[in-house]
């Protein structure tokens, strides 16, 4: 098998188990059927001069809310969880069980903050924890770090970090009949990248 | 834990809780007393699901065991979680792992947000209370809009409304070089059935008379009230000449009838003149004298329920 493809597809096994395992968590919390879809993986091209914020065009246009995980010992990166800010106040009305809302209601609160980093926690715990077990390797991470975002300054931040690569995962939340799009962008130090990969190859050698 | 450690965690304004691996509490700082409700007074340690039940459900369960195993940090937020404690105060709760020794702890800090909720409730009740002040206000901006842009006897244009669109009418047809047709109606024998019937008698005519012209006139078209018995109609965009005939035709054909009071029914006779820019005049003050003029020879010479073209003058 193409060592590309073999990556690819072992980092989808992996991502969907770490998401199907979110997603039971965040179900039995909200009393409601969430499932959770990735539909691909992109890992950018570091070297074709493409701009990472180019991949979110037509996805996130506007302003965009973000939990961030960074993580440190065998790997060293971030991994995030990016909303579009203007699905923030549905998606939480809908894990909090809020009900219906205003359409005036569109200022963030403290309480929106704490379902967002609560969310970030599960969802980012278990993709990190699942990368964890399957390459065998530690990782220290902390609570996450939520944060609202223009887009342009979001991309202007992933732009400009230097020997960095980056995972990105298109994630569709289902929450009953309710679809909110969002992303997951691990962000790791080149060297961290170079060892993950090692690893995953590492894997395909003994099986 | 020595003295002062203790004293200091019983001051702190959060709940701070220390549970082994079995989740057995081996400290609770006073804050923490709340929870306690049966025996305020009794710091007996006992586990986690004791003091707070809702921490044995199975996903609680799974998360304090993941953070003991991998040392991961758990946040659990008061909104999500808004049955997990049995109290009128929500909290938010922190869950770190640390060491002592060779065994594995997990510290639980509970943070008070009533306030934030409370203050959230206050925020969404403004907002809702101001949605529906907004909702009056624009209610009455369009009536303060409706008073001084339409009459309120026939609800049609006023002068002043008039005056605003004929003025955007005519640079528009200069703009695109268009016909503008301007109309003057005046109510024949008026100031006979107001003597005759009452003024209320000629203010059912009037209305009766707005009623004719609007219905005779395009969507674009304005029909606005230039004062007692007078009527004007701006007819933009006439793209052949005898197009305004179509809605001269419409007002002579429709129904005269106005009943007036006690049953009694007046037939209601109207003159109209025409002007037209470009040739009639490039200003709405010289269409308005020219349909004016038109519409008084109309009068005199044609008698009820004619016109007569500017041009002709």
């Amino acid at each position: 098998m193409d060592r590309e493809c073999f990556r690819y597809d072992i980092l989808s096994e992996l991502f969907n188990i770490g998401m199907g395992k979110a997603a039971d968590m965040l179900s039995e919390i909200v009393q409601k059927r969430i499932a959770l879809q990735i539909p691909k993986i992109i890992i950018p091209e570091t070297e074709s001069g493409e701009q990472l914020g180019d991949q979110f065009s037509g996805f996130f246009d506007a302003a965009l809310m973000v939990s961030t995980i960074s993580f440190t010992n065998s790997l060293t990166g971030k991994a995030n969880l990016v909303f579009p800010a203007d699905k923030i106040k549905k998606f939480v009305a809908l894990c909090s069980g809020e009900g219906s809302l205003a359409p005036e209601d569109t200022a963030f609160t403290d309480v929106d903050f704490d379902v967002i980093r609560e969310i970030g926690n599960i969802l980012l715990n278990c993709i990190l924890g699942e990368l964890g077990n399957l390459i065998n390797i530690q990782l220290n991470y902390d609570l996450p770090q939520v944060a609202v975002y223009n887009r342009i300054d979001f991309n202007k931040d992933l732009d400009g970090e230097k020997n960095h690569s980056f995972m990105i995962l298109f994630v569709t939340f289902l929450i009953d009949d309710t679809e909110i799009e969002g992303a997951v962008i691990i962000d790791l130090m080149v060297e961290s990248f170079q060892e993950l990969f090692r690893l995953l190859d590492g894997i395909e050698a003994g099986l | 834990m020595d003295t002062v450690t203790h004293e200091v965690l019983d001051h702190l304004n959060l709940g701070i809780l220390i549970v082994d691996e079995k989740l057995k509490i081996l400290f609770q700082n006073r804050f923490m007393l709340r929870f306690i409700k049966r025996h305020s007074e009794d710091r007996k340690c006992g586990s986690l699901p004791e003091l707070i039940p809702g921490f044995n459900s199975p996903y609680f369960q799974i998360s304090l065991m993941d953070a003991l195993e991998q040392g991961h940090s758990l946040f659990f937020s008061a909104a999500m979680h808004e049955k997990l404690i049995d109290s009128r105060e929500k909290y938010n709760i922190r869950v770190t792992r640390f060491m002592e020794e060779d065994q594995k702890r997990l510290l639980l800090e509970f943070t008070e947000v009533t306030d934030s909720f409370e203050r959230i409730r206050q925020l969404r009740e403004s907002i809702s209370q101001l949605r529906l002040l907004n909702q009056e206000l624009k209610q009455k901006e369009k009536a303060i809009q409706s008073l001084a842009y339409y009459d309120q006897l026939t609800g049609v244009a006023n002068r002043a409304l008039f005056y605003e669109l004929a003025e955007k009418f005519l640079r528009a047809a200069e703009r695109n070089h268009e016909v503008l047709g301007l109309m003057f109606i005046d109510v024949d024998n008026f100031k006979q059935i107001n003597d005759t019937y009452g003024h209320e008698a000629g203010d059912k005519v009037l209305v009766q008379v707005a009623g004719i012209l609007t219905a005779a006139t395009r969507r674009n078209d304005v029909v606005a009230r230039y004062g007692g018995d007078e009527f004007l109609i701006l007819l933009p965009q006439i793209n052949a000449p005898d197009n305004y005939k179509i809605v001269v035709s419409k007002i002579l054909q429709a129904k005269r009838d106005a009943i007036v009071c006690n049953g009694i029914s007046v037939e209601i006779c109207l003159s109209v003149g025409v002007s037209f820019y470009p040739q009639d005049g490039d200003s709405i003050d010289q269409l308005i004298v020219k349909a004016d003029r038109a519409m008084y020879i109309a009068k005199k010479q044609e008698g009820d329920n004619w016109y007569y073209p500017a041009e002709n003058i």
